[in-house]
């Protein structure tokens, strides 16, 4: 006897329970499985040491359809021999008054751009040709946008920045040296991506997209809330269930055979895990067309961002910040020619020499992650997959002199210490890239992760995709995920 | 006083290109050129006695067609000659040969990689196809999007039709072509480390990126798309050198009763009621004209010969933050005698082409970085070339000379260009062709050393930047020289701008000039004497 599952979701990342709970809102009876013992993905906390809980790999989010506004997260980028640059929803202090007011300025206009692509941004990435009507109306609503919002002047300083690098571009408006370095690491965090690689303004414009919904929050709330709506609308959650294989017959989905030899029958699939690994591994080459693998297999998507997380006796003093102002983002960076040559490294195989580091201390905002101190919790740029024990102890000790050079304090607090590279990340969430994919121009929109499965169907009935390697990426909003479901619940009507 | 017709500032090959077809349609053309000799980068200079360099372009292949014919060069002495073959040398003593013979070239790859032998086939198809999408907008002047006029927009069904006549996955694949790096593209293809190097390095010519930044594969097909005979791809050597290209069209435009007049350098374009009326010479003499066409690039025309006031702040902004980076080198090499290359068989035809010594796409990257950091590379990428090998007008009898194209070169060093700087790289490049070609040094009788400087203040490209502005997709087509300014008029009545700054951008392909005259006659309505269908072989 088999139970009645109408679709199954594979892995609980916020792209799969997103995609689950919306699909579960709709009234579907859906299950959604998860390899590890908890659920969460990369957004998934674990343990430092005892009594000291990383509540998840990210340092910051933007409101979501599941997570509602919050304190506002500030971006102080440290400097160890002077005032911080503060970098606000609405102003930045620390630079002249000239870059105070181009950074206004910028951030409007960027802003505009952003809510202009918005059309291309959010929904279901449209076809080139042959499209359907609702793709047609997601093309004329972006060319309405561009030229008659925007209008025309706003619209060529578009078109001429859209493509450039951030390197250029910030290098037009700042003289500021952390300010600009702070604004290129969001543009290329998480990719293997350097300032001067073309390209990294549209990346930064994908990652203003939340900025829409909301000034940067801390993420301590995302799961949590995340878990709630899933289980409000019915989703049931099992973990420790890995998925062996999809049970494929006649070129469709059927369901999938459990590590434990079980199956699991559902009429829809919808994998929340890397396309690489559904479609090449789950599914088998012999389903697919050999030119469709050839392309998934050369998906670019290296993990470059090392998670490294510290247990705390109590609050560091942190140079130049006062003790009412711990809740924020840090980065430690000195200039934006140091991004550059930081990414230099991770091109041939190498950690950083002076690596970027950007932290935050979530105990701050929940004291139930470390009860007994405090949590200081950091992204690492850049660090490629591969790592010997001795390069990794070599890195832990380059991350430990940034960290020590803006908090003086810093060893005599330190109770334990735990350094995640891309491989272990990997071995933890099932991929070590944070949007399971480069977010380069090649891999954007109708070609993310590949054209013939972009629109989030497979050529494979009844099995769809979820995950950040789809369009528009990850970055804790979970909107993969519900473009996925508008897919899979449109085709279950047919 | 006369006022002429038209003005051209800057000979250069596009510059005499827009006079050429002018002067063909009847106007009074005057070229004025700052040098003692015309031509800009398409020269041929004896600054050792019995040798000619083509001290700055050094190769024939992009010069399109319909203007060689339009113009008809060939009666008027320009004469290019096939350069067929190129080659990688290894480090390890082994070397890679692109031969002309298609058997050849692909036992030559089995060699290497039994495999890639395959993948060559597909990646030739897939360039030529993209060559051909792109070779039907060259002689076309880019639609503004900016513009709700019925000619844009009839250009831009014209631009839809053309990348409609692909499929929808063919569609997927060329914006993937355009938006990938080389490298990332060739690895879609190719497995052996050297051959993908050796295909990579057309890619970063003349260009401020590397082999894995995105854009560079878009930018091989500038280098790829020329044909020299209707042969597509193909490379070739102008009889003569390079100054070959400018004196068969200077030929052409003074026989239509064009005038060049040389060592007049303009100081000012003067602009009065928001029209160009001429422009003033360094020694303050005045040239009146009805019409003013630049060759220079975009920032020399309107941040240094221009008024200020004369220009929109709008256009000022977008100039100033027009990228045009110098990061190219160049050597030209007087040589006692033909270099020997122990890895390559006695009489191998391979010393014939392009010669290379980078083969690795790590040591093109780290080269790359070198650069970032305003060193010239270490291990540079060179384009070696010995065209005195078919053409004896080159070298005396006996002797050779050497073209040796080096990427990257930064265009200040640190603390700036001094004369031990210059040699020490000028020496890194020596030594690199040395470590390959034993007792080569004790063969060279004169180098000249060009770095980005040289190049600025000699031929006046702004940073040294070959190409008139960086030829990266967000400054190509409509966006060239950037957006609202595409069609080869400045912000005066009268003013036009011809140089490769703007659109198809550089390399010697004298479309921009072409382009520029079509418009500048349609303007004026006069006869359109510019190639109006475009030639496909």
């Amino acid at each position: 006897m088999t139970e009645r599952i109408d679709v199954l979701v594979i892995g609980a990342g916020a792209n799969g329970l997103s995609c689950a709970t919306a699909l579960a809102r709709a009234g579907r009876r859906v299950v959604c499985i998860e390899a590890t013992d908890a659920p969460g993905g990369m957004a998934g906390g674990f343990d430092c040491a005892d009594g000291f809980r990383v509540p998840g790999l990210a340092q910051w989010c933007y409101p979501s359809d599941h997570t509602p506004i919050g304190e506002p997260m500030n971006t102080i980028v440290l400097d160890p021999d002077g005032e911080p640059v503060t970098i606000g929803a609405d102003s930045v202090q620390g630079v002249s008054t000239e870059d105070e007011t181009a950074w206004a300025d910028f951030m409007a206009r960027y802003l505009a751009f952003t809510a202009a692509l918005q059309p291309l941004l959010d929904g279901p990435p449209p076809r080139l040709k042959d499209f359907p009507a609702a793709d047609r109306k997601t093309l004329f609503r972006l060319a309405w946008k561009l030229r008659a919002g925007l209008g025309r002047d706003e619209m060529y300083e578009f078109l001429r920045v859209v493509g450039m690098n951030i390197y250029d571009l910030l290098n037009e408006h700042f003289d500021n040296e952390r300010l600009k370095a702070a604004i290129a690491i969001d543009a290329v965090s998480g990719n293997a991506m350097g300032p001067r690689t073309p390209g990294t303004v549209l990346t930064w414009l994908h990652r203003l997209r939340g900025r829409l919904n909301g000034p940067m929050q801390s993420p301590v709330n995302y799961l949590p809330s995340l878990l709630a709506a899933a289980q409000a609308a019915g989703v049931e959650i099992r973990c420790g269930v890995a998925v062996k294989r999809l049970l494929i017959d006649n070129e469709t989905v059927s369901g999938a055979e459990l590590a434990n030899g079980e199956q699991l029958h559902a009429r829809q699939v919808v994998s929340g895990i890397d396309a690489k690994t559904t479609l090449l591994e789950l599914t088998g080459t012999r389903h697919l067309d050999a030119m469709f693998a050839t392309r998934l297999s050369q998906v670019r998507d290296p993990g470059v961002v090392a998670h490294y997380s510290l247990a705390l006796a109590e609050m560091p003093r942190i140079r130049g910040v006062d003790s009412r102002s711990t809740g924020h983002r840090f980065l430690i960076t000195p200039d934006l020619r140091g991004v550059e040559r930081a990414f230099n490294a991770v091109k041939y195989g190498e950690a950083s020499a002076a690596p970027i580091v950007e932290f935050s201390l979530p105990s701050v905002q929940d004291a139930s992650l470390s009860p007994t101190g405090h949590l200081l919790s950091a992204n690492v740029l850049f660090v490629p997959a591969g790592l010997s024990s001795d390069d990794k102890s070599a890195l832990e000790q380059r991350i430990r002199d940034q960290l020590q050079s803006v908090i003086p304090d810093l060893n005599s607090k330190v109770r334990a210490s735990c350094l995640l590279t891309p491989d272990d990340i990997q071995a933890r969430c099932g991929h070590s890239h944070w949007h399971h994919g480069e977010l380069s121009l090649h891999q954007s929109l109708m070609m993310r992760p590949v054209y013939g499965a972009a629109q989030y169907a497979t050529p494979i009935d009844g099995l769809f995709l979820c995950s950040a390697g789809c369009h528009p990426g990850g970055d804790l909003g979970g909107r993969a995920g519900a473009n996925a479901a508008k897919v899979v619940l449109a085709e279950g009507r047919s | 006083m006369h006022t002429h017709d038209a003005i051209v500032i800057g000979a250069g090959h596009n510059g005499l290109t827009t006079a050429a077809f002018l002067a063909k349609a009847g106007l009074d053309v005057l070229v004025l050129e700052k040098n003692a000799y015309a031509g800009g980068a398409t020269v041929s200079r004896e600054l050792h006695e019995g040798w000619q360099y083509s001290n700055c372009s050094y190769v024939c292949s992009l010069f399109r067609p319909e203007i060689y014919n339009a113009l008809d060069l060939g009666r008027h002495g320009l004469k290019v000659v096939p350069l067929v073959s190129s080659m990688t040398f290894k480090q390890n003593g082994d070397y890679f040969g692109s031969y002309q013979n298609p058997n050849i070239r692909r036992r030559e790859i089995i060699r290497h990689n039994h495999r890639d032998a395959d993948a060559a086939v597909r990646f030739d198809a897939d360039i030529l196809r993209w060559c051909r999408l792109i070779r039907g907008f060259l002689l076309r002047t880019p639609p503004d999007p900016g513009s709700l006029r019925p000619r844009d927009a009839f250009e831009f069904a014209y631009l839809l039709k053309k990348f409609y006549e692909l499929s929808e996955s063919q569609l997927y694949e060329f914006i993937r072509f355009f938006t990938m790096s080389i490298a990332e593209y060739l690895e879609n293809y190719f497995e052996d480390e050297t051959i993908l190097a050796h295909y990579s390095g057309g890619s970063i010519i003349g260009t401020g990126l590397g082999v894995y930044s995105p854009g560079t594969a878009y930018v091989l097909l500038h280098h790829a798309m020329g044909d020299v005979d209707g042969n597509v791809g193909a490379w070739g050597f102008a009889r003569g050198g390079m100054g070959a290209v400018a004196g068969a069209i200077a030929s052409a435009f003074e026989e239509a009763g064009g005038k060049i007049r040389t060592g007049a350098e303009v100081r000012r374009i003067r602009v009065s009621g928001n029209r160009a009326t001429g422009v003033e010479l360094a020694n303050g003499d005045v040239i009146n004209a009805k019409t003013v066409i630049s060759n220079l690039d975009i920032k020399r025309t309107f941040l240094d010969v221009m008024d200020e006031n004369d220009v929109p702040p709008s256009i000022l902004a977008r100039a100033r933050h027009f990228k045009i980076r110098g990061s190219s080198g160049k050597l030209n090499i007087a040589l006692d005698g033909m270099p020997r290359f122990p890895a390559l068989p006695e009489d191998s035809p391979l010393t014939l082409g392009h010669m290379h010594f980078t083969d690795t796409l790590t040591r093109l990257e780290r080269a790359y970085d070198d650069w970032k950091d305003d060193r010239w590379s270490a291990d540079p990428y060179t384009d070696t070339l010995i065209p005195s090998q078919y053409d004896p007008t080159l070298a005396p009898p006996g002797k050779h000379m050497m073209s040796v194209f080096v990427q990257y070169c930064p265009v200040e060093p640190d603390g700036g260009w001094d004369e031990t700087k210059k040699q020490a790289f000028g020496d890194t490049v020596l030594n690199q062709i040395n470590d390959y070609a034993p007792g080569f040094k004790d063969l060279v009788l004169h180098a000249e050393v060009r770095t980005p400087k040289e190049l600025e203040e000699e031929v006046g490209l702004t940073e040294g930047n070959i190409f008139q502005g960086e030829l990266t997709f967000d400054q190509l087509l409509f966006n060239r020289p950037f957006p609202g300014l595409s069609q080869y008029r400045g912000p005066a009545k009268g003013l036009y701008l011809c140089g490769s700054s703007n659109h198809p951008g550089g390399g010697v392909m004298g479309a921009p000039g072409a382009n520029a005259a079509r418009e500048i006659l349609r303007d004026l309505k006069r006869p359109d004497t510019t190639p109006k269908e475009f030639s496909d072989d």
